[in-house]
């Protein structure tokens, strides 16, 4: 199943709203919790976190690991929040709409 | 942002280009380290795990590429964000410091709008006069206009732009140089007929002329070459203005008709407002040359009636030094096949631009030494700035040091003071262009009331060079103080208390009141030279008097048939104005100084030949009886002209002292006898009289050889006529009474033109008028300034040395002493400047001596009033810190401390 740009963002955003992580650790958690059904290439996940870095989607700050490794960190902002709140409502008219059309009658 | 547990937080860094790659590479090569050890940890082979990692990852140059792409754009805007936030940041403060001492900033803003606004008016003007071609003239880079200088038979070589119409058809036709050109001729015309008629400037344009300046009509068209051709239908493109005031703008005055001089045209367009040609000073109507030539110059096509001014237009790929060679070497060969004194002249191709041709008027370079002088304005102001922001930051240096202490950047603080002061004048810039605008028009109206000023006075380039003054004034006034504030040693400033020292801070702000100081005296040496000349301009000697000498002239050919008829309509016209009362006396006359004059050759019996004059000439001229009297020229041995001059007297003639000089030297001239045209035939003219030497058309020289000859023995063409009405009174006064007694002498006269002599020498005046007014006020202005920034040095002095006076004091120094301190400290600054500006004055205003008049650059009658003044002035600003000083209080001195 390919994924839509949009939704990619939606999914990113949600992972960060437990909290800041960095782009390994959001990689994971999509692929895990989709069960990898989505097909989300890593590099299409980096495009996406950094481009809502440039629209001021996500903060990012760089931080040490405790063996001493620079790793940048990515964290919701609030008009981040926005965008997720958005978002998810769409997705969700969506998705009802859908449904309805596909539900056996 | 709270970070990971065990995870540090790194010292956020600033963005840069460079970096942005860096980073995207450390975040990439850590997933793929993160990835590779998960997959190995569930089981795979270190080369399956690296594989299967960059299958997941999709193709990496490509995301390595946009993730930069997207970083740099990201960085770039956040720098564009921080510089706007910190520009706002700076203006904030700025506003606040605004608030908190508005008296300290209105002075501050005044001093560089004064600066600013006299810089911005200057340009105005040099914009005006040295920088545009003429309004509405579109110039290529191949437009020039035409000189010719050669050197006549005095010796004196002579540049002069106007020449015969014969010579403009074969420059523009066969001189192999210019493929257009054009010509034409400013002159006065009559508009309309008796009571309601009106004096108009024309210009006699060829039909090219307009075409080569690639001027358009407003509403309809400039002449065609058909209707600009002897004997077509008369046709006229008024002027923008003359369009307004006569017909109220009206945009179907096509095709009405309008009588000018002797003939009727029908218009055909309207010119662009501030059209005028190839001058500056207002046209009216646009005739066309070969249509009116006839009306007005009467011989227009011979070879010697020089009439003509010519623009042209060079052949691609003909430089000026080229054109000049090939249009000079046909002249030449034109005149000498036409045997004319042209043969030898050499022809300039000068620059549209009227003031910076070879014939540039002296206001043009009087403008640009103004412009000097706005630019010291400029300097002294900013100084002055500078000096009140130094005294401020010093009265700021704990807050400023607290700030640096704080962690604020050098650099950050650098800006934020640079960021105050280039605020502090754009503010002034406002005031600036208010004060531009009403200087512009104040130096118009009084300064330069001859040219062409349709334009309102604040142009869009006055108002970008404002700005633009402005902005380097408030980087110039700031960057010195800033400098000083931001280099702060914190830990002394800190620890020191109030008490600081003066240090080289100090000798920076002597060093600028010096400066001030000298240039002031630069300008008011500058602008005595020129109240100087202005005066030795209005009271030299011109021969004639100028406050009670009124002329009167009017082209009355054309209402009488015979010369009979018209010699009666002059004296009528003489009788009339001689009856009014105020009037002393009252003659006729057939030159006028500046305005027309003959040369004529002359035979004394019994030699060979007359020595020439520098001056040339002679010249000659008819008068009747009472000339001399109502020109105020005095007759030195002899008689003057008296009734009994008759035709059929015996031929007299008066003559100049000059005259008088030249071929009778050391003899006695009166009762001697010469011929007129050097014709044999006619009987000998006797010198009766000889006169007091009066100027001809160059102002300050009175030599030349003049004779005159009792009109009524003459029989001068009718046409040149000129009413010479002596007042006892100001002759200003009584223009328009004797205006109306000329005009009414005859229903359907042409307009009447009344003027006073003063105004005929206006011109010539003008210049050191024009140098005078300015240098004076800017002297003035430059004056004030200094004095008021030699007054806050002092009074920052006296303040900053409150404890150590107080000390002092209570050591048992006398009041007297502290007083005498700050005053010697004041006039030793200002004694310093003046010797300085004395001292650059004297080596450099030879530069000036060919502006002035009738004075030495090095008067010392302009150079000691100056430096009194200027020493009385730094005495005043001494004054007040100085009572301060020696006010202050001993004990509370040491209490404040």
């Amino acid at each position: 199943m390919e994924i839509i740009q949009g939704t990619l963002d939606t999914l990113i955003l949600k992972t960060l709203t437990w909290g800041p992580r960095h782009g390994y650790a959001v990689a994971r958690w999509i692929r895990e919790t989709t069960l990898d059904e989505l097909h989300i290439e890593d590099g299409a996940l980096y495009t996406s976190l950094h481009r809502m870095e440039k629209r001021g989607w996500v903060g990012a700050e760089w931080g040490l690991t405790p063996e001493g490794r620079r790793v940048k960190f990515y964290e919701i902002t609030a008009a981040g929040r926005h965008a997720l709140e958005a978002q998810a409502a769409q997705w969700a008219r969506y998705t009802r709409a859908v449904g309805r059309v596909l539900q056996p009658a | 942002m709270a970070l990971r547990p065990g995870v540090r937080r790194l010292f956020r860094l600033e963005g840069s280009r460079s970096r942005v790659a860096t980073d995207v590479d450390s975040e990439l090569a850590y997933h793929f380290e993160q990835t590779i050890s998960e997959l190995r940890a569930a089981g795979m082979d270190e080369a399956t795990a690296t594989r299967e990692a960059g299958r997941r990852f999709g193709d990496i140059d490509v995301v390595r590429r946009r993730l930069t792409a997207i970083g740099t754009a990201r960085v770039e805007r956040e720098r564009r964000q921080q510089w706007w936030r910190a520009l706002a940041q700076d203006v904030t403060y700025t506003v606040r410091s605004i608030r908190r001492e508005p008296a300290f900033v209105a002075v501050l803003v005044l001093t560089l709008a004064l600066g600013i606004g006299a810089n911005g008016t200057i340009f105005g003007v040099i914009d005006r006069l040295l920088l545009r071609p003429p309004a509405h003239v579109i110039d290529d880079g191949r437009l020039g206009v035409l000189h010719f200088r050669k050197i006549g038979r005095n010796g004196v070589e002579t540049t002069r732009p106007a020449r015969s119409f014969p010579d403009f058809v074969a420059l523009r036709d066969s001189s192999g140089a210019f493929d257009a050109a054009g010509a034409y001729m400013r002159t006065e015309l009559s508009l309309g007929r008796g009571a309601s008629a009106e004096r108009v400037f024309a210009g006699l344009a060829t039909a090219d002329f307009t075409k080569v300046l690639g001027v358009r009509a407003k509403v309809g068209r400039f002449f065609s070459s058909d209707e600009d051709r002897e004997g077509a239908p008369p046709v006229v493109v008024i002027g923008d203005g003359l369009w307004r005031r006569h017909y109220g703008a009206d945009s179907t005055v096509l095709g009405r008709t309008v009588l000018l001089g002797n003939t009727t045209y029908t218009i055909i367009g309207v010119a662009p407002p501030g059209f005028t040609g190839l001058g500056l000073e207002r046209v009216d109507v646009w005739v066309p040359a070969q249509v009116v030539a006839g009306d007005v110059i009467g011989t227009w096509r011979n070879r010697n009636v020089y009439w003509l001014q010519m623009v042209v237009h060079r052949r691609a790929g003909v430089d000026v030094q080229m054109a000049e060679r090939l249009a000079t070497r046909h002249h030449q060969a034109v005149n000498r096949a036409a045997g004319e004194s042209d043969s030898l002249a050499w022809v300039i191709v000068a620059p549209i631009v009227p003031a910076r041709g070879p014939q540039a008027p002296p206001q043009a370079r009087v403008a640009a030494w103004l412009g000097g002088v706005a630019f010291a304005v400029l300097l002294i102001a900013c100084a002055n700035v500078a000096n009140l922001l130094l005294a401020r930051a010093a009265r700021r240096r704990r807050e400023l040091a607290v700030r640096v202490a704080l962690g604020i950047g050098r650099g950050r603080l650098l800006g934020q003071l640079l960021t105050e002061s280039v605020v502090f004048a754009l503010v002034a810039s406002l005031a600036a262009l208010v004060i531009a605008w009403w200087g512009g028009e104040l130096m118009r109206a009084t300064l330069l009331p001859d040219l062409d000023w349709s334009e309102p006075p604040l142009s869009l380039r006055i108002v970008a060079f404002t700005l633009f003054v402005a902005l380097a004034a408030g980087v110039l006034a700031g960057v010195v103080p800033a400098l000083f504030s931001s280099r702060q040693d914190v830990a002394h400033e800190l620890r020191a208390g109030t008490r600081a020292r003066g240090g080289h801070r100090g000798l920076v702000r002597r060093s600028l009141v010096i400066v001030q100081a000298s240039l002031s005296t630069m300008l008011l040496v500058g602008a005595g030279l020129f109240l100087s000349s202005w005066r030795s301009a209005e009271s030299a000697d011109t021969g004639f008097d100028r406050d009670r000498v009124l002329i009167g002239a009017v082209d009355a050919t054309f209402v009488t048939n015979t010369r009979r008829e018209h010699a009666a309509l002059w004296d009528r016209m003489r009788e009339l104005v001689q009856a009014l009362p105020g009037v002393e006396s009252s003659a006729l006359t057939v030159t006028m100084p500046y305005l027309a004059s003959f040369g004529a050759t002359i035979a004394v019996p019994g030699r060979d030949s007359i020595p020439t004059s520098r001056a040339g000439g002679p010249y000659v001229n008819a008068v009747t009886t009472d000339y001399f009297s109502a020109m105020g020229i005095a007759i030195r041995r002899g008689r003057a002209f008296t009734p009994g001059d008759r035709v059929g007297a015996p031929p007299v003639a008066v003559i100049s002292e000059a005259m008088a000089k030249l071929v009778w030297p050391g003899d006695e001239a009166i009762g001697q006898c010469f011929r007129v045209d050097a014709v044999d035939s006619l009987p000998c003219t006797t010198v009766v009289g000889i006169a007091e030497n009066a100027v001809r058309n160059e102002f300050g020289s009175t030599d030349n050889p003049q004779f005159y000859l009792p009109l009524e023995q003459q029989q001068w063409d009718p046409g040149m006529r000129w009413l010479v009405v002596r007042t006892r009174g100001d002759a200003g006064a009584m223009i328009t009474v004797v205006r109306q007694a000329m005009q009414t002498t005859m229903a359907s006269l042409p307009y009447a033109d009344v003027r006073t002599m003063r105004s005929v020498l206006d011109p010539s005046v003008a210049p050191w008028r024009l140098g005078a007014t300015m240098f004076t006020l800017l002297g003035a202005l430059a004056l004030v300034v200094a004095a008021i920034g030699l007054y806050s040095v002092l009074a920052y002095e006296v303040s900053r040395r409150t404890s150590e006076l107080g000390v002092r004091l209570a050591l048992g120094a006398r009041r007297a002493d502290v007083y005498r301190l700050v005053l010697r400290d004041g006039l030793g600054q200002a004694v310093l400047g003046v010797a300085l500006g004395c001292g650059i004055a004297l080596a450099g205003s030879g530069a000036l001596a060919t502006l002035l008049f009738r004075t030495s650059p090095r008067e010392p009658t302009v150079y000691l009033p100056v430096a009194a003044i200027l020493i009385a002035a730094a005495m005043l600003a001494s004054l007040i810190p100085a009572r301060r000083a020696a006010r202050t209080d001993p004990v509370e001195a040491m209490k404040a401390e």
